[in-house]
């Protein structure tokens, strides 16, 4: 019996230790993930909390003989659907009324020329992809599932996670050129 | 920078995975996320309600401050979780 399904029957008993034994073990990896989906450490430490409060609420419909990774993420993945959706319905208005008010942020030049670093390119680019891309890019890259596991999470076809895939690197591609030559300029004018 | 042009596939890959490797190194969550889970999981097996951290802030947030006078509501979170828990086992 897997170290997961010997946890789980202890929940299942009404043991609160095993609970903690199995955030000790998932902790990091939902947590990281909801965190590189949400961009907010705040939203992505609710999300981590109320995942393990559903293991518990949910504990006598977790099949013991499947990994519990997988139910996990999804839980965490729709929080932070709901949570990105949530917050972007309130936030997108109130950016569009302060850049009217304003005016748009001027290009400075400066802090481009101090990220001159792949990482941290790459990384703004990953906050900039859409939802779905950014969830199939960090579940894939970050947190090591398969194209199947993922689709499993999401509960859509694998086709659906390819595409988003295959346009998450596109679009990170592109970013990159794009901030590569904008550099390339600024190197020029300088 | 030409090289990051010519970026092929498997360059690509292992750019985006160490960024976000790189990003997520040392983010852990508190230590207080861990007690919180128990004592909720306890609270919720005890039948009473415990709203989530996030909705604990909120409920902070617009709770009055101390009171000047004995006649002004006094919210404070431990007396909204025993109030929700109440309402819960009667409804």
């Amino acid at each position: 019996m897997s170290q997961d399904a010997h946890l789980v029957l202890k929940l299942q008993a009404g043991d609160l230790e095993a609970l903690g034994s199995l955030y000790d073990l998932y902790r990091l990896q939902v947590y990281r993930a909801a965190l590189a989906i949400t961009r907010d450490p705040d939203a992505a430490e609710d999300i981590l909390q109320e995942t393990f409060l559903r293991l518990h609420q949910y504990i006598h419909r977790v099949n013991t003989s499947l990994p519990l990774a997988p139910w996990l993420y999804r839980i965490a993945v729709n929080l932070s659907y709901t949570w990105v959706t949530r917050r972007n319905r309130w936030r997108a208005p109130l950016e569009d009324f302060i850049d009217k008010l304003v005016g748009p942020t001027r290009y400075n030049p400066e802090p481009v020329a101090e990220q001159n670093d792949t990482v941290r390119q790459m990384q703004s680019a990953i906050d900039a992809l859409p939802l779905n891309q950014r969830v199939v890019v960090v579940l894939y890259y970050m947190n090591d599932l398969s194209l199947q596991e993922i689709a499993e999470i999401l509960e859509c076809p694998v086709g659906t996670v390819k595409s988003r895939l295959h346009y998450g690197r596109d679009n990170l591609r592109h970013a990159l050129q794009g901030q590569a030559q904008a550099l390339e300029v600024l190197y020029e004018f300088t | 920078m030409s090289s990051r042009k010519s970026m092929d596939v498997t360059e690509l890959d292992i750019a985006i995975r160490n960024s976000l490797r790189a990003k997520m190194y040392n983010a852990r969550p508190a230590p207080m996320v861990r007690e919180m889970i128990l004592h909720r999981a306890a609270e919720r097996r005890r039948g009473l309600w415990f709203p989530a951290m996030g909705q604990a802030k909120a409920s902070l947030a617009w709770s009055p401050a101390v009171p000047n006078s004995d006649s002004q509501l006094y919210v404070t979170v431990p007396s909204l979780y025993k109030l929700m828990g109440f309402l819960r086992q009667i409804l």
